[in-house]
């Protein structure tokens, strides 16, 4: 199930993010990686913040992570939100490269149940022929 | 620092309105009325001025404003980047550079704001062109990783912040509604505030959410207006009518890997619940020779009140953590508070012009602000946090 009604803005298909959104598409997670230095980065970018290397690869990471932070948006900005809210947007740390930071959504959780160190996983929402986008949804801890 | 002293010697203004009120007088016509308020105000004729300033992509250059007022000589013209007001002080470094080598003598820093000129907030998002389209054209727009998640609006971006610092430190909506009910009270003193209105905090529990922990009463205003102030030299000050409001020190800069746009939320973690403005608040205080404990007022970038906790914490009032219960304990407000904040009532009740708490620090520092701190010597203003390039700046008698 779509997490919103109407699909919103979708990302470019063009430049240095291209293969992001066409491994999502494929689902599979990928992140930038400098193939020197070995140091993630996310958003995608020409070169390499640590060693400035131009040379890198999209490696596949698990998709497993944690909550870093969370908002319950409950203001209807636009009108394709009309009704669709209050409506969950978190940032999850990735367990491979807790500094790469991916905005997405929670699914399958209610909002109330959202908090911060809460671990989850990858799921892929398919918008259309071209774009998948990566959502995430809670992991169940064994104790 | 040996360098000689810029300083500020004339403020100006235009009338501070609610969002469009303004819009059939254009950002020009703003941002010329309050160029010549602020050469009235210094006692300076306006064929004086050979230099302009701003910040933020401001749609007006020097050479459009220098065209208009007929100035016989420009001699100075530049921006600094940065989004927001985020390097509003970024154009005091400008000024003041610029003065001290005497590229021009009297330079103009000013911001002129119609909001609905500008591409700002949730309206520009909205219509029927929004819905699946692409971001943008631009490959490397960072909106991507952002937009089709639906986090649309700065509320929601500083909600973010404002979230992972309650759940790292126990910092409580209530220290926010502190925030707003402090800027409140001091905008009730001020004539020229836009919501003056007192509130308490049971009102603040009461106002709904906009991006949760942020409620409305969080936010600031959006307004049109324009703000200006003159920048000379300390020798040229002395033959200007107004007190000369000293430049500390000005600095601009960004926290290392802090993104410029930070849509995406790819700032390190270690960072996140913070305002990335410490290690520029260190450079400000050891350049100037000066420490926290040595200023009277501050007047910070409250677009969002959970933005005065994480102040307090980069600027070095009080330790990481400790924002929230430093506002409760020590107090913000102009007449009880150990540290006053925002005594014209901030861009949250007073005016959203980007640079109008900057004319509070030099009105302070005069001794004309109509909730004027005791013995006020030392004014810190600040940009908004959360971007980079931010930027700050220390004035003093």
């Amino acid at each position: 199930m779509a997490f919103f009604p109407i699909p919103f803005h979708l990302p470019s298909l063009e430049g240095p993010a291209a293969p992001y959104w066409a491994a999502t598409r494929e689902g599979r997670l990928v992140v930038q990686r400098c193939a020197d230095c070995q140091a993630w980065r996310h958003p995608p970018g020409p070169v390499c913040w640590r060693c400035r290397s131009a040379n890198a690869a999209f490696e596949p990471v698990s998709g497993k992570g944690e909550i870093l932070s969370y908002t319950i948006v409950h203001q209807e900005l636009v009108p394709e939100l009309a009704g669709v809210g209050p409506y969950n947007v978190i940032v999850v740390s990735l367990a491979e490269a807790p500094d790469v930071h991916i905005v997405s959504n929670l699914v399958g959780t209610p909002n109330a149940e959202i908090a911060v160190g809460l671990p989850v996983e990858v799921v892929f929402e398919v918008v259309d022929a071209e774009v998948a986008l990566p959502r995430f949804r809670r992991v169940e801890v064994s104790s | 620092m040996a360098r000689a002293e810029p300083c500020i010697v004339g403020i100006g203004q235009t009338e501070y309105a609610f969002r469009g009120q303004l819009a059939h007088r254009g950002a020009l016509s703003l941002a010329l009325e309050a160029v010549k308020n602020a050469a009235a105000d210094a006692g300076l004729p306006i064929d004086a001025i050979d230099g302009f300033a701003s910040f933020s992509d401001d749609p007006l250059d020097g050479g459009v404003l220098a065209f208009e007022l007929g100035l016989p000589e420009l001699r100075y013209s530049a921006m600094a980047w940065g989004g927001g007001g985020a390097n509003a002080m970024g154009a005091l470094v400008l000024a003041a550079d610029a003065v001290r080598s005497g590229s021009a003598n009297y330079v103009v820093v000013f911001r002129a704001i119609i909001m609905d000129e500008t591409k700002r907030f949730g309206k520009s998002l909205s219509g029927p062109a929004f819905s699946g389209k692409r971001t943008t054209s631009d490959p490397f727009s960072m909106v991507q990783f952002s937009m089709p998640f639906g986090l649309l609006s700065p509320a929601q971006t500083y909600a973010l912040s404002a979230r992972r610092h309650m759940a790292l430190y126990g910092t409580t909506t209530e220290h926010f509604g502190h925030v707003a009910v402090a800027m409140r009270r001091h905008a009730a003193r001020n004539p020229i505030a836009l919501r003056r209105t007192p509130i308490t905090l049971d009102d603040h529990a009461a106002s709904p959410f906009i991006a949760d922990p942020i409620r409305r009463l969080d936010c600031c205003q959006e307004n049109d207006g324009a703000c200006a102030y003159l920048v000379t030299t300390a020798e040229r000050a002395r033959d200007l009518r107004r007190p000369t409001v000293r430049v500390l020190n000005a600095v601009m800069g960004g926290m290392p890997r802090w993104p410029s746009d930070p849509a995406s939320q790819n700032m390190r973690t270690a960072d996140f619940a913070t305002g990335g403005q410490a290690p520029l608040a260190r450079r400000l205080f050891g350049e100037a020779g000066v420490k926290p404990d040595d200023v009277d007022v501050a007047l910070l970038f409250d677009n969002f009140t959970p933005q005065i906790v994480m102040s307090l914490e980069d600027l070095g009032f009080c330790k990481p953590g400790e924002g929230g219960p430093f506002i409760v304990d020590q107090g913000i407000s102009w007449d009880r508070g150990k540290l006053p904040i925002n005594t014209h009532g901030g861009l949250h009740s007073e005016a959203y012009v980007h640079m109008n708490h900057v004319l509070e620090g030099i009105r302070q520092i005069r001794g004309t602000s109509t909730a004027q701190v005791a013995n006020c010597e030392i004014a810190l203003v600040a940009g908004t946090p959360g971007r980079s390039p931010t930027s700050l700046a220390l004035l003093a008698r």
